[in-house]
């Protein structure tokens, strides 16, 4: 795997965890909670390499 | 457990089953086979890897059929789904494939040159997965694929394209347009070494023509043509002439641009001794302002939109009540071919390219495309293959 490439899936991983924090650390807005899902798909998709 | 911890556990698990949902549909189609049955005119069936690094074991290598005859002659490479939702390419390109017999020279046929753009969907513009074709034995099924390679086989994009060996700053997305990467390179992104693995089987064949089969929209105004530069122009221009004097449909010719990087009918002349073609037919279902992106708009190409703005004069083509149904486009095609080796013939005859029971336009139109199509249930098992 190019060097490139393991930046953009670490860049993913942080990506991710900020989004599962957000997520968690949400307790009002449901427009918010749906949101952080929704964004979290790709980022889901690519880490674990699901095509 | 507390009301709003129980509250994101449902959402998550909607969403999750929505996301699986559109998820499994994806994959299927992603995975689905086409049989395509090799005609009575195959003689081998190679793989486009042989040819070029870096492809084999990946989505996109893919077959190259052979069919050579036993007299020496011209060879001719047909290449089909460069843009994967252009279907009348691969339609044609497997009339020839199920029924062409060579009877001097070689012709080779590549119907699915992206592969992984024929796995890919455009879902945001509503695409449908698959069309259907009739035939005499039932339906044969097709995926829809999209112009450029998924994002999944080539990632990720860059900012600009900087097309190679020129240097031209393209459009980000044109470096997964396999129309935009000739004449490509052994070690570029995975679509350049698909063009070059191509570059190098018409350089190592010894290939005199290569026809590149595309579909534009009727608002644009390289549709229902001939694309070609300057060493190809005489032979696309006969072309053109005979096929509005014998068969009376319009296919004019348009020089191909030397300023516009990656295209197949540039590249492939400057960096080959081939003449390259590319051929466009007109295609509604690729116009913007149209009605819903159904199989019926793609298969018959009517629309009202389209209808309202043909006699506002907005149309390149003639577009009637009748739209633009797929067998006049394959039809045309299959002439376009036919016609383009004939005049080659004429003007080499020491490469003589002689190509029989493959149908023209009128032929295509009467009896329908399915009509050319072998029941895979019914072939040799050797003969059937998937890419």
């Amino acid at each position: 795997m190019p060097f490139i490439m393991i930046i953009y899936y670490l860049i993913s991983a942080y990506l991710l965890a900020l989004l599962i924090w957000n997520f968690i650390r949400e307790e009002k807005s449901v427009d918010q909670m749906l949101q952080y899902i929704l964004i979290m798909i790709p980022l889901i998709l690519r880490l674990f390499r699901a095509k | 457990m507390s009301r709003i911890i129980a509250y994101k556990i449902l959402l998550v698990l909607f969403i999750g089953t929505i996301t699986l949902i559109g998820g499994l549909q994806l994959y299927h189609h992603r995975h689905f086979q086409t049989p395509i049955v090799a005609g009575p005119g195959v003689t081998e069936v190679k793989k486009l890897s042989d040819y070029g690094p870096g492809l084999d074991g990946t989505i996109t290598d893919t077959n190259v059929f052979f069919l050579k005859a036993e007299q020496e002659g011209g060879k001719m490479l047909i290449i089909a789904n460069t843009h994967s939702n252009e279907p009348a390419a691969l339609l044609s390109s497997l009339i020839f494939l199920e029924n062409a017999v060579v009877e001097k020279g070689t012709l080779i046929i590549i119907p699915q040159f992206n592969n992984s753009g024929g796995r890919n969907t455009r879902s945001g513009d509503g695409y449908p997965l698959y069309f259907e074709i009739k035939t005499h034995w039932g339906k044969k099924r097709f995926r829809m694929g999209n112009r450029v390679a998924s994002p999944l086989d080539q990632w990720p994009d860059p900012d600009v394209y900087v097309h190679y060996p020129d240097r031209q700053l393209l459009s980000y997305l044109d470096i997964r347009n396999t129309n935009r990467t000739w004449p490509g390179r052994p070690d570029g992104a995975l679509m350049e070494k698909l063009t070059y693995a191509a570059m190098e089987l018409i350089r190592k064949e010894n290939v005199d023509l290569v026809i590149d089969i595309h579909g534009a929209e009727t608002m644009f105004p390289v549709t229902n043509c001939i694309v070609a530069p300057e060493k190809s122009m005489r032979i696309a221009t006969m072309t053109s002439l005979t096929l509005k004097a014998m068969e009376g449909f319009d296919n004019h010719v348009e020089p191909s641009p030397s300023g516009f990087r990656g295209l197949s009918h540039r590249e492939i002349g400057d960096f080959s001794d081939a003449l390259p073609f590319l051929l466009e037919a007109p295609l509604p279902f690729l116009d913007q302002p149209t009605g819903p992106k159904t199989e019926d708009l793609l298969l018959n190409g009517k629309d009202p939109f389209l209808l309202k703005l043909s006699k506002k004069g907005k149309l390149f083509v003639p577009y009637d009540e009748n739209g633009w149904p797929m067998s006049k486009r394959v039809g045309q095609h299959c002439s376009a071919v036919l016609e383009i080796a004939k005049q080659f013939t004429r003007k080499n005859p020491e490469k003589a390219l002689l190509i029989s029971n493959t149908p023209r336009y009128k032929q295509v139109v009467k009896n329908g495309i399915g009509s050319y199509f072998k029941d895979p249930s019914k072939a040799k098992k050797e003969n059937i293959f998937h890419n």
